[in-house]
């Protein structure tokens, strides 16, 4: 019993991680057609950004965070600036912001090693608050995140859905062009999308940074596992990310459970190769690709 | 007449290949212009160059007395000059609604967009039917008529349409031009591209000819007599083509 | 760079190599020079898949680190004679690229890019799994260094390693150089720029891919095992972060559509990481900026430069008796974002 519980437990909060990571990229991808390599460094510039608040203000601890999400969408503005449309529109465009965005990770990774330091780091835990099911106890941060990673996507998904700004992310999407036609300006909408795409990878940090101890390549694994998700779901489709993450994060709790830390992660991409094989626009896309 | 729209000189290409070759025109106050011509010879690219979606290697391009040079689309359709592309798949997973309202909003229109959505549904009663369906799953007719109304929605000096009439059956041809007869009551001035001379030519009050990125013909749309010679000049230039 | 092409540019190119290490004594220098050597072979090998076939192969690195290991294992566990491991490693890597090759069957542009980008750290977990082969996180220690006859590779400041990756360099340069401009190459350029047209002229998209992609990794196998013999040991390092990044911006500072240019930017980046080898940090952030700076200003690179600079001059000659061209009205239209 208490196996299916503890599978279940961390399925909600991998998934929920994998989540908040995956749909930021999924909605860059979809609108920028570019990928985002250094969204698993922004992940990690945005843990030790809260830590900072929380350390040097002495703000509560969801305060911080919400600081650090506005401090980092503005670094997520200038990082769409430098990064990536002076490239978007060159010949081999994509690749040159895949170069860009890796470099742009070296530079995060450094830079928060002469900011940090090399200690290590930890977040306190996201409220004190415990629920227990079925023999096994959540609590803490996991429990935040099992219900906040949703909810903040369900969020998005509804802005996509209803506001007029969701309604030209969806046009410029779909027809790049005819949104020009109608007056759309592309970059300022690129500008929001990579802002929005930053604060999500921002929370995420925060939260992984209060389940482990925070470390300048923290974001690679989750980076990793993103892409996975976009594998799995088909990248472009917020419905596809919501359904992805939440099988990767159940694959990847099932074959901790069994074969151990090591071998997961093997199986995992294992998955994933065999998804691209087979599938190559997604396990789950579906006509509906905008959530 | 005072112009609405010059086009002077005009040269442009893609890559190597020259397109047009100093093309000149002018689109009058209150005036529909039609351009006719054989496909390939230059008119998509001259309303791309209009729009600012295609930059043109040399000439001027005025629009309301401005020059359109180094302006973003944004602004040119802030300013009244609408362009409806050509064979556009629109926006398939937005509602006729959706895709109307958008049109209205990214061209400043966002306060007003009630009154025009009504003035759209009495030009096109078919959208109105057609409101809560997804623009990829209209018919061929009923997706020119969206593009179209989205094009009224941002309310337009100019309205510039690209064969509104592409690849439509000859019923369904003959109801859009009724619609475009009563789109013309709306705005300004229009241009009007499409491969049915005669449709073209009924729906305007001048025409020019394109063949090899230059008007070599132009007159009034009502003149029997230059409308023959120009009939045979571009049957003449189509048959130029296939062979 | 100079041009290559014309029938003098090899002997050139050989005699500089083979001059080299005896204008640098010390053994730092020869190090840095046996450095440049393997990382321009690996640059080299690297730029086949991504710079002329335009895919985005981000397994290469995970065939170095998979030459090294099967170079590493097979010295320290057969026995099996030293200068064997290396053509063996470039075989294993092959294997191992076929299997990488998978994706790039059915997916195109940035997937391949992460499905091979996953296939590397794929590497990782499979190294660390199996630890009693591999020595797992604490690598393989112990690998015996090459020797020929009775003279080691490491005497005399290591000058027989430095003269084997010469050698290798020559050898891989005028590989690819010969390789761009066979039938295979110009097939290679027709479908990175217009897949349609050239699959319609009978051009085989996934055979000369697979072609490649073999050939890029048989060379950068034995760049694996030529580095698993110059440290002695191997780890999980070398399917790492810093060598991916390190391997990049040699390609992209150097001009990814050259065929001497990633040599060039192994060149530079080679000597600028190691000048700010004691900066800690610092050193990833000035070649991470040296990666953007180039990318901003020359996106062709160091050669893209040199090309430039060389047809300027030579319009400069052509057109000195010639008045500068009166003023053209062009029209100056935003570029579309």
């Amino acid at each position: 019993m208490s196996g299916i519980s503890v599978i279940a437990t961390s399925t909600l909060v991998l998934g929920g991680l994998y989540l908040l990571m995956a749909a930021g990229l999924t909605l860059i991808w979809s609108t920028l057609r570019v990928f985002n390599f250094g969204h698993g460094a922004l992940l990690m510039f945005g843990a030790y950004l809260t830590w900072t608040l929380l350390n040097t203000t002495g703000l509560p601890l969801i305060v911080s965070l919400a600081g650090a999400v506005v401090a980092m969408a503005a670094l997520g503005a200038v990082y769409e600036f430098l990064l990536v449309s002076p490239f978007i529109k060159r010949p081999n465009g994509d690749m040159l912001v895949m170069v860009a965005t890796l470099a742009a990770t070296m530079l995060l990774q450094s830079g928060a090693q002469l900011i940090w330091g090399p200690e290590l780091k930890q977040l306190p835990p996201f409220g004190g608050a415990r629920v227990d099911v079925a023999g096994s106890v959540v609590q803490g941060t996991q429990l935040v995140t099992i219900v906040l990673a949703p909810l903040l996507v369900g969020l998005l998904a509804l802005v996509l859905r209803r506001s007029s700004i969701g309604l030209t992310v969806r046009a410029l999407e779909q027809n790049r062009e005819h949104a020009q036609l109608l007056g759309i300006p592309p970059r300022r909408v690129y500008l929001f999308v990579v802002m929005v795409a930053v604060g999500f990878a921002t929370v995420a940090g925060a939260l992984l940074g209060s389940m482990q101890f925070m470390s300048p390549a923290m974001g690679s694994d989750p980076l990793l596992r993103a892409f996975v998700v976009l594998a799995f779901g088909g990248a472009g489709s917020l419905a596809g990310t919501i359904a992805g993450a939440y099988a990767i994060g159940l694959l990847e709790a099932v074959t901790t459970y069994y074969f151990g830390l090591s071998w997961s992660p093997v199986l995992v991409f294992l998955a994933m190769i065999v998804i691209m094989l087979v599938k190559p626009e997604g396990l789950l896309h579906t006509r509906v690709r905008s959530a | 007449m005072s112009d609405l729209l010059t086009v002077e000189n005009l040269t442009a290409g893609y890559g190597q290949a020259g397109v047009l070759r100093g093309i000149s025109l002018r689109v009058g106050e209150n005036e529909a212009v039609g351009l006719l011509g054989p496909n390939g010879h230059g008119k998509t690219t001259l309303l791309r160059c209009v729009s600012n979606l295609h930059r043109p290697t040399s000439g001027t391009i005025t629009f309301a007395g401005r020059s359109t040079a180094g302006r973003s689309p944004r602004d040119l359709v802030r300013s009244g000059l609408i362009h409806v592309p050509q064979g556009s798949r629109l926006f398939p997973q937005l509602t006729v609604e959706e895709a109307l309202r958008l049109s209205a909003a990214s061209s400043g229109h966002a306060g007003s967009w009630r009154d025009s959505l009504d003035r759209v549904y009495s030009v096109f009663p078919r959208l109105k039917e057609r409101r809560r369906q997804l623009t990829g799953t209209l018919s061929g007719g009923e997706r020119q008529m969206a593009s179209l109304g989205m094009g009224l929605m941002a309310q337009p000096t100019l309205l510039i349409l690209d064969e509104p009439t592409l690849g439509l059956s000859p019923k369904v041809k003959h109801e859009l031009s009724e619609c475009i007869v009563r789109v013309r009551a709306e705005v300004s001035s229009i241009i009007l591209v499409d491969g049915d001379m005669e449709l073209v030519l009924d729906l305007t009050d001048r025409y020019h000819v394109v063949l090899h990125g230059d008007v070599v013909d132009s007159g009034a749309s009502d003149d029997e007599r230059s409308r023959d010679e120009m009939m045979s000049l571009f049957l003449g230039g189509a048959a130029d083509e296939r062979h | 760079m100079a041009k290559f092409g014309t029938w003098a540019g090899w002997p050139a190119y050989a005699i500089v190599l083979a001059v080299l290490p005896l204008v640098v004594t010390d053994p730092h220098g020869r190090l840095l020079l046996i450095l440049i050597t393997m990382y321009g072979v690996l640059a080299l090998s690297w730029n086949l898949t991504l710079g002329f076939a335009g895919i985005f192969n981000f397994a290469q690195i995970g065939f170095f680190g998979i030459g090294a290991y099967t170079t590493g294992i097979l010295v320290t566990r057969t026995g099996v004679e030293p200068w064997l491991a290396l053509p063996v490693s470039g075989v294993s890597a092959v294997l191992a690229s076929l299997v990488a090759f998978l994706p790039v069957l059915r997916l195109r542009g940035i997937y391949v890019g992460l499905a091979t980008y996953v296939f590397s750290q794929l590497c990782i977990y499979l190294v660390l799994g199996q630890a009693g082969l591999t020595g797992g996180s604490n690598g393989i220690v112990g690998i015996p260094r090459l020797s020929l006859g009775d003279m080691s590779l490491r005497a005399d400041g290591r000058i027989g390693y430095y003269f084997l990756g010469a050698a290798l360099l020559f050898a891989v340069t005028l590989l690819v150089r010969v390789l761009t401009r066979s039938t295979l190459g110009r097939s290679l350029l027709a479908i990175r720029d217009n897949e349609a047209l050239a699959t319609s002229r009978g051009i085989s998209r996934v055979r000369q891919h697979l072609i490649v992609f073999m050939i890029g990794a048989a060379v950068a196998g034995v760049a694996g095992s030529f580095n698993a013999f110059l440290n002695g040991v191997v780890s999980t390092d070398i399917f790492g972060f810093g060598y991916l990044t390190l391997l990049l911006s040699m390609i992209f500072l150097g001009g990814s559509g050259s065929v001497y240019g990633p040599i060039a930017g192994a060149v530079v980046v080679t000597v600028v990481s190691d000048a700010l080898q004691d900066a800690g940090p610092w050193r990833d952030v000035v070649i991470a900026t040296l990666i953007l700076v180039v990318l901003w200003t020359a996106p062709k690179g160091l050669a893209g430069l040199a090309r430039s600079a060389v047809t300027a001059l030579r319009e400069r000659r052509g057109r000195a008796d010639r008045p500068p061209s009166a003023s053209e009205p062009i029209t100056h239209v935003k570029e579309l974002s």
